[in-house]
């Protein structure tokens, strides 16, 4: 299994992006590309490679269910481990998003000191 | 001290564990978010009112769903559950679009969830105020600022780690490859102020330098580029420097030879714009000499009443007085006389402006202490020349009689002096301040067993570590010997403490080289504030007293004072 290092994070309030890139980058030690929607997050991924996708689902132009959903179309990130952060928690909605193929659904709040070994595990859930 | 026994070092504040900066970090982020709160709630308010008079706008009905939305997800992250739970609510009792009754929307459950969450809001940005210095604090602390980004480039996976930690420590934020190609790939995404790199690679006993080499050529601007070599040979060395290399270090590496390269050539705390006071009293005529001073880059200040000169140069470091000579109340020539008479205003250059025909006078105001004398009219690029050449040899002088040659740092006699200056800005302002004495601990003992250039490395090593982590305009001195003190402006006792205890813990951590073998070193610290304390001889005492404090209660700890 290759080491996790590079994500790519889309989440369009930078109030959670400063958060997610402390607990990710300064506690994780992993290499964070952040995007604010999911069309940028789009129009990023071939330039920056990345092993993870995180995806806030709601945001505006394009939000993460379908970005998820176009990244999929790439040949090269047809398996890619898709991770969505939601504020909701209704059963029914995680299902959803399980069924489209996302790995895990991380629900805010999340605890920004234990949010990179969160990850850790569902990278390696996605390997093992 | 060496390996000292970890039971010692144990205070019972927060700060002990590394982990805390990104815990500083991210109470700095929530009191950053909290500020913003009311704001936030505003917004949602006025999106509130805009969407009951339009129930049937989808545009405007999305946008409250998102702003409730954020607002429940990040305030919950932030752990502000209240202020979370409302706008959840309120989120929650949004019907889903299109609403199947179009139109109607749940009023009044909407209503009194929004106007908690308003009056929730309120108390909790209230509660947070006064933590700016700490955000501040903390980004110096943790967030490196651009410019400080290192690549570091070699094939041996442990040494890149180690050397890795050792340049965090001093602050830098550093980046690791092992392979020439991640190295390449990664300079396409980010420019770093500086690359170090190895010289031998697998591939070939000169791979670093032809890589630096080869990329240079298809640049505008060559990298900043430090080498690090098991080679000692001429012809390695003589390559480095075609390769624009501007630092060539062997291994085993000396960890603070590198940092002092890396100092230099990034250009950590940068220069100060040229500080120029103009004593006119003509408005006119200040106002256009400061336009053509400020053209070249410099900041000016002008007084149009000369008596008022003194209470100036208490706010304002200025590194040269332009003056008029004829003014009414008191001449040029009386008022240099005056300042010749102020320690403190001994050493700033002085240069004339008048006309002034008569050499006698000329002369007479040379004689007097004045630096130079120019005669109206004079030409912009001769003014601005006459101004730069003086204040540069004037900030010489001045860093070479204020200035600790060892580690750049002030000493103590313009210590002393910078704290009066800012105890009485802090004073007038009414802002707090503080002061730490600190002082390596066993330091004697350091020179004794790894010998003094050992003990030399170490204080550098302090001031560069204080260099890089704290905020420019931080005061940092070397008191003498070992003794080294920081006058934290605008900054309460409680806000030092943090501090100066990562700084503590980061020291701690730096390995010194010798050739006895490598070491490491603590500091103790005593702090004393301002408002406790009310003048300079108390906050010296105080913090003397809060050191001696620390040494008695077993070294490696920060005591702030009770006064």
């Amino acid at each position: 299994m290759n080491t996790l290092k590079r994500i790519l994070y889309a989440e369009d309030d930078p109030d959670i992006q400063q958060v997610t890139e402390l607990a990710l980058e300064a506690v994780g030690g992993f290499t964070l590309k952040t995007c604010s929607t999911g069309l940028e997050a789009v129009a990023e991924i071939e330039a920056f490679a990345p092993q993870l996708l995180l995806f806030d689902v709601m945001m505006p132009d394009m939000d993460g269910p379908s970005a998820l959903k176009r990244i999929r179309e790439i040949a090269a990130y047809r398996s890619i481990p898709a991770v969505f952060m939601t504020a909701k928690v209704q059963q029914e909605e995680i299902r959803q998003y399980l069924q489209m193929g996302a790995a895990d659904v991380i629900v805010k709040p999340f605890d920004p000191m234990t949010l990179a070994s969160q990850i850790q595990e569902i990278w390696e859930r996605c390997h093992s | 001290m060496t390996n000292s026994d970890d039971s010692n070092n144990r205070t019972d504040s927060p700060g002990k564990d590394p982990k805390d900066a990104n815990q500083m970090t991210l109470s700095a982020l929530k009191q950053n978010y909290v500020r913003t709160i009311s704001a936030k709630v505003e917004v949602i308010n006025q999106t509130w009112e805009a969407l009951k008079l339009m129930p049937d706008d989808e545009v405007t009905y999305q946008l409250f769903h998102r702003e409730a939305h954020m607002l429940a997800g990040t305030a919950a992250t932030y752990g502000l559950l209240t202020i979370a739970g409302y706008a959840q609510n309120i989120e929650l009792a949004l019907p889903e679009w299109p609403p199947e009754d179009s139109g109607v929307l749940p009023l009044r459950q909407i209503e009194s969830q929004l106007q908690q969450l308003t009056e929730v809001a309120g108390r909790e940005a209230s509660a947070t105020q006064q933590t700016k210095t700490m955000l501040e604090h903390s980004q110096a602390l943790s967030h490196v600022g651009d410019g400080k980004l290192v690549y570091l480039v070699d094939d041996d996976a442990d040494f890149v780690s180690g050397l890795r930690i050792q340049l965090q420590a001093f602050g830098y934020e550093v980046d690791s490859f092992t392979e020439l190609a991640d190295f390449e790939a990664a300079l396409q995404l980010k420019e770093p102020a500086a690359v170090v790199m190895d010289v031998m690679f697998k591939s070939s006993p000169a791979a670093g330098i032809e890589h630096i080499s080869r990329l240079n050529a298809a640049r505008k601007h060559p990298l900043t580029t430090v080498f690090i070599s098991v080679r000692e040979d001429m012809l390695s060395r003589l390559s480095a420097v075609r390769a624009n290399g501007l630092g060539y270090f062997t291994k085993p590496l000396r960890v603070e030879h590198l940092v002092d390269a890396l100092e230099r050539l990034t250009h950590q705390r940068d220069e100060a714009p040229f500080s120029i006071v103009i004593v006119d009293d003509s408005k006119d005529q200040s106002a256009f000499t400061a336009g053509i001073l400020q053209q070249a880059g410099m900041q000016t200040q002008e007084v149009n009443t000369p008596l008022e000169l003194l209470n100036v140069l208490a706010e304002i470091p200025a590194d040269l007085i332009l003056m008029d000579l004829y003014m009414p109340d008191c001449s040029g020539l009386e008022l240099s006389k005056v300042l010749r008479q102020i320690d403190a205003y001994v050493n700033i250059p002085i240069v004339f402006l008048s006309v002034e025909l008569d050499l006698g006078k000329k002369l007479s105001a040379l004689s007097l202490g004045a630096d130079d004398f120019l005669s109206k009219p004079v030409e912009p690029w001769h003014l601005v020349s006459a101004v730069s050449s003086r204040v540069l040899r004037g900030r010489m002088i001045r860093k070479q009689s204020e200035t600790d040659g060892l580690t750049g740092l002030i000493n103590h006699s313009k210590c002393k002096q910078r704290l009066e200056i800012e105890l009485a800005r802090a004073q007038r302002q009414q802002t707090p301040l503080s002061f730490a004495m600190l002082d390596i601990d066993h330091f004697k003992h350091v020179n004794d067993r790894y010998g003094h250039p050992a003990g030399d490395r170490v204080l550098k090593s302090l001031a560069n570590l204080f260099k890089q982590r704290l905020r420019t305009y931080d005061i940092i001195g070397r008191y003498g010997g070992e003794e080294f003190v920081v006058i934290f402006v605008n900054t309460d006792a409680a806000s030092a403490w943090i501090i100066m205890d990562q700084l503590r813990i980061l020291f701690s951590g730096i390995e010194h080289y010798s050739e006895e073998g490598n070491f490491c070193c603590s500091f103790s610290c005593g702090i004393a504030s301002l408002p406790q304390c009310k003048d300079i001889a108390t906050l010296c005492d105080e913090a003397d007293k809060a050191l001696y404090q620390a040494k008695k209660e077993g070294r490696n700890r920060i005591v702030s004072s009770t006064c």
